[in-house]
């Protein structure tokens, strides 16, 4: 019983650290973002001629 | 070789600048420190960091700094007058981009439709405060690096970056040749 606690605990210590890890390197990474073209706006109330 | 100096400023790949600190002038302390470096390919200019705090149990990132709040990009740390450069989160937010992509692994597209490789890295020339976009660094499909020329204008979507045919001929295998590059163009 005693042994199932201890190796619990050292379960938990290390999925805390892993945790702890994760959210590390998460911080640090960074990139290179660059803002999108806006696409042209359609202008729907342009005068378009029709051949009839 | 991280960056060169040239004639007009120092040529350097932006990933250099993640994780550099932010100082600020008035206090001599760091504030925060860059973790994205947001720029502009229709206008071939850098226009901010996105930022996070320091230390391990730093809060959240304080935001967006624009490029119009920095002093200068030195080459250890990006100096700012005060803290209030970095002002109110929520300020500060607003003044961020709404629609930005992460331009690394973007594919390439000449305008004739042929794919160049895919975005691997942003060459800038630093002068101060300013960051001009002079090159993109592509990884082609054969696994080569290469360095081109950016052109003055580069639209972006989710898709790709479309740049012109002509700038794969000035392809530099380097940052050294590709400032050589650029000198014997500007000059």
């Amino acid at each position: 019983m005693e042994l199932l606690l201890v190796a619990g605990l050292v379960a938990l210590i290390v999925l805390v650290l892993l945790g702890l890890y994760l959210f590390q390197q998460e911080r640090r990474s960074g990139t290179v973002r660059a803002v999108l073209t806006a696409p042209a706006s359609r202008d729907d109330d342009a005068d378009v001629d029709v051949e009839s | 070789m991280n960056s060169i100096d040239s004639g007009g400023g120092r040529i350097t790949r932006a990933s250099e600048l993640i994780g550099r600190p932010i100082i600020a002038l008035d206090s001599a302390t760091q504030v925060a420190e860059v973790k994205d470096v947001v720029v502009d390919t229709q206008s071939a200019q850098a226009i901010g960091f996105t930022l996070r705090g320091r230390g391990l149990l730093a809060g959240p990132a304080p935001g967006f700094l624009p490029l119009e709040a920095v002093h200068a990009i030195g080459r250890d740390a990006v100096m700012v007058a005060s803290r209030d450069a970095i002002g109110d989160p929520d300020d500060a937010r607003s003044a961020r981009p709404a629609e930005e992509e992460d331009l690394i692994g973007k594919e390439a597209v000449s305008v004739t439709g042929s794919s160049l490789g895919t975005v691997s890295d942003v060459i800038l020339e630093i002068d101060g405060p300013s960051a001009a976009v002079v090159g993109y660094e592509i990884a082609a499909q054969n696994g080569n690096l290469v360095i081109v020329r950016a052109p003055e204008s580069a639209p972006l979507s989710p898709d790709a970056l479309v740049v012109p045919d002509e700038i794969a001929l000035g392809a530099a295998s380097g940052l050294a040749s590709f400032r050589g590059s650029l000198e014997r163009t500007q000059s």
